[in-house]
């Protein structure tokens, strides 16, 4: 895991992102345990309250569960949905902007249809 | 790693939990206590330095004695050894455990009252100690330089150290003239003779160690002041320290010249020299047949005078205390 | 568990600048970050909180009770500075065993497995020992001791690299078996940007914010772009601006709080701040306004108006603005 401070996303988000990335890679399998916050905390040197919000992001989405007095799992068919968020965070955000940004520097649809498409086939 | 139990208490060793039961009554605090049981250890190292200093020295004049009885003048003045002792111990505690104390917590209201009983303690101590040794001896041997006995298979001198400001107070009053005189028993007065004695009084012992304890405790309600104004003048910067220790090495070296010509200034130096009079408890003399000087000394005086100076001294601490502070930038002077 | 800091002010001399000028400050369980630029008032803030320097005015609250001379709260309250309270000829094992018996109780194990991790042999005699290692020696006695306000002046003065980064691990670690107040003040804000919840930035004895760690990003927003439509953009939607530069036409302006992507105009690329960056820009040197004709050489790399550009920005907080340019005056 790496940790930028200067990214400007904040950096529970990032947390929470690294750790949606580990599950998807299969890192943390279902059922299985994810470190505690303290563990997170200082191998990262993150304050836990960051790192408690981050995890917190992911039970929300029901990819984390806790059990009260033991810590936190990663939750049933987590690997699946992880893999669903992120492709709509990848088709919703970064495609958004990847489009932004090639508008402003004046590229049009079919250039860049063109450039996908060799990305594709290569 | 997942540990939440909070290891205070973990050793027997430690005392109490954190802060539930101090309660905050003045003196009960575990940091009072703590400050408390580290002023008397200073003091205490004081204190067994001050009998290692006289034991040696009234070894040496032990031996000087054998030697030549009779023949060297000079004993040990213990009075003189420990008043400055005390007033740079208590200087000392006032200046320089200020700053680690009140970094531990200790209140600079728990500290001056540290401080006072601190003082009165080694004060305490220190005049038992010396009266316990001196006042046997002097009942065995009254004025006699040689005590003799047979416990101890023949005559050894008495006058190996000497208190002597506070043993005039054994007596109503005593011939403080020239004349030396061998006299046996703690009675004496020779017939037709040069002197006449007093008889030493029957609570003249306390009277002795009342005078001590008035002596000890100027000497450490004096070294506190000192230090606390030292403490307030590095506060303000080493050259206004510099001025204050300048002004008090002037004003010490010239001893009581410089306050007679004050008061000879600001009006009659009666007062000045009825102050130093009467801290010595001589409040009469008369002048008997042979040049005799005779002196009445009366121990309640000085006493009162000492609890009167230490009271003050205190209250000036106190008040110096309540705003001193421990400035970063100033290093650990202050 | 609260700190309550209200109203503060201290003054060294009679008659001179206040080193704290009427701070309030509510501090609650969690790790605290204290910046601000030499002589900002940090160390003073800590001194008065741990009752080693009096307030002229205001009080500091734990839970309720003043805590000047106040042993109970003092009881409870450790500073770890540049003031060094021991004296030289002790072993480690004995400031340990002081601190225990002062602060009623001492985590042995952490203690231990600090010094150790940091090379100090726990029997070792004080004045032997480096100044950094002297520094671990109090860092770790005020992490073990059970208190509730742990404050750490300049904590990593004097470490390496290597040993400021086992450092926080520490702290972090202690933070998280015993959640507690701890305020850090440090001039490293990158190192720390991550391992504090909160940041407070002192100023010339103000506070001129305060907020959470990880939202540092939302507190401004850099707008580089065509200086005249920067500066359009920033009257029309009423911005404060914090920090302003700018190279010819080219700006840079700093401006306060998040900006709503949809509302930048075209050209102009908005970006958000890291903390030390943020930093910088809210305590720069100022005294220029932020306008138009200011040769730009002139002007400190790290500079910028603080508390509006001209008549330009409308501030969210007016005391704040009206209280900083008074200051500034001054």
């Amino acid at each position: 895991m790496h940790f930028d401070d200067t990214s400007g996303e904040p950096l529970f988000r990032q947390v929470a992102n690294q750790l949606n990335e580990a599950i998807i890679a299969g890192i943390y399998k279902e059922g299985e345990q994810v470190p505690s916050t303290t563990e997170i905390s200082t191998a990262y040197r993150i304050n836990p309250a960051t790192v408690l919000k981050g995890m917190n992001l992911l039970v929300d989405r029901g990819l984390l569960e806790k059990r009260r007095g033991i810590g936190m799992f990663v939750a049933a068919g987590a690997r699946r949905r992880a893999g669903d968020d992120r492709r709509d965070e990848f088709l919703s955000v970064e495609v958004a902007r990847f489009v932004a940004e090639a508008k402003r520097l004046g590229i049009g649809a079919d250039e860049l249809k063109a450039i996908i498409e060799r990305g594709y086939a290569s | 790693m997942n540990e939440t139990t909070i290891k205070a208490g973990a050793r027997p060793s430690s005392r109490g939990n954190a802060h539930a039961t101090s309660g905050g009554a003045y003196g009960r605090t575990r940091q009072f206590r703590l400050a408390l049981v580290r002023c008397l250890t200073l003091y205490a190292v004081v204190f067994a330095v001050a009998v290692i200093v006289l034991a040696v020295l009234t070894y040496q004049r032990y031996r000087a004695m054998i030697l030549l009885p009779n023949g060297l003048s000079g004993d040990v003045n213990v009075e003189r050894i420990l008043f400055p002792m005390l007033f740079v111990a208590a200087l000392v505690w006032q200046w320089g455990f200020f700053a680690t104390l009140l970094c531990h917590g200790v209140s600079r209201r728990s500290f001056v009252g540290v401080s006072a009983i601190g003082a009165t303690a080694i004060s305490l101590a220190v005049s038992m100690v010396i009266v316990a040794a001196r006042y046997p001896l002097i009942v065995l041997g009254g004025d006699v330089r040689m005590v003799c006995a047979k416990a101890i298979g023949g005559c050894l001198p008495s006058d190996m150290f000497k208190a002597p400001l506070s043993e005039q107070f054994l007596y109503a009053w005593q011939e403080v003239g020239s004349t030396q005189t061998v006299c046996d028993g703690s009675t004496c007065s020779i017939e037709g003779g040069t002197a006449t004695y007093s008889p030493m009084l029957q609570s003249g012992w306390l009277f002795m160690f009342l005078k001590f304890l008035s002596l000890m405790l100027a000497a450490t309600a004096l070294g506190m002041l000192v230090g606390a104004v030292l403490a307030w003048a590095a506060g303000r910067g080493v050259w206004t320290l510099g001025v204050v220790a300048g002004l008090g090495w002037g004003l010490f070296s010239m001893r009581f010249d410089m306050a007679y010509g004050v008061a000879g200034v600001i009006g009659e130096p009666w007062l000045a020299t009825w102050l130093i009079g009467a801290a010595s408890g001589r409040v009469g003399s008369l002048a008997a047949g042979s040049g005799v000087d005779f002196g009445t000394y009366i121990v309640w005086i000085p006493l009162v005078e000492s609890l009167v100076l230490f009271a003050l001294c205190v209250l000036i601490v106190s008040r110096l205390t309540s705003r001193r502070e421990i400035r970063p930038g100033r290093g650990r002077l202050g | 568990m609260t700190l309550a800091i209200r109203d503060l002010t201290k003054t060294f001399r009679k008659g001179g600048a206040p080193a704290l000028d009427h701070v309030n400050l509510t501090l609650k369980p969690g790790i605290h970050g204290l910046f601000g630029r030499n002589g900002a008032g940090k160390s003073t803030l800590l001194g008065v909180i741990a009752n080693r320097l009096l307030p002229t005015s205001g009080v500091v609250e734990l839970d309720g009770a003043d805590v000047r001379d106040n042993e109970d709260a003092q009881g409870r309250i450790t500073l770890v500075n540049e003031t060094l309270p021991f004296m030289a000829a002790v072993r480690t094992t004995a400031i340990l065993k002081r601190e225990e018996r002062y602060y009623g109780g001492l985590d042995w194990a952490f203690a231990v497995r600090m010094l150790t991790a940091f090379g100090v042999e726990p029997g070792t005699a004080y004045s032997q020992l480096s100044l950094g290692q002297r520094q671990i020696v109090r860092l770790a006695a005020a992490l073990s001791v059970p208190v509730d306000v742990l404050l750490l002046d300049e904590p990593v003065n004097g470490l390496d690299a290597a040993n400021r980064e086992r450092f926080y691990r520490f702290l972090l670690e202690s933070y998280g078996e015993r959640p507690r107040i701890i305020v850090v003040s440090t001039h490293i804000i990158d190192e720390v940007a991550q391992v504090v919840e909160r940041a407070v930035i002192l100023d010339k004895g103000r506070i001129v914010d305060a907020f959470d760690a990880d939202s540092v990003a939302s507190r401004a927003t850099v707008l580089v772009g065509d200086g005249s439509r920067i500066r359009a953009f920033v009257e029309a939607d009423g911005l404060q601006v914090i920090a302003d530069e700018r190279i010819g036409r080219l700006a840079s302006v700093t401006v306060r709080g998040p900006v709503p992507m949809r509302d930048i105009p075209e050209g102009v690329v908005a970006s958000g701040l890291g903390l030390q960056d943020y930093f910088i820009r809210v305590t720069g040197v100022t005294g220029v306004d932020g306008d138009a004709a200011v040769d730009p050489i002139n002007r400190d790399a790290a500079g910028g108006a603080i508390g509006g550009a001209g008549d330009a920005a409308v501030a969210p907080d007016p005391a704040d603005a009206v209280a900083e340019s008074e200051r500034r005056s001054s």
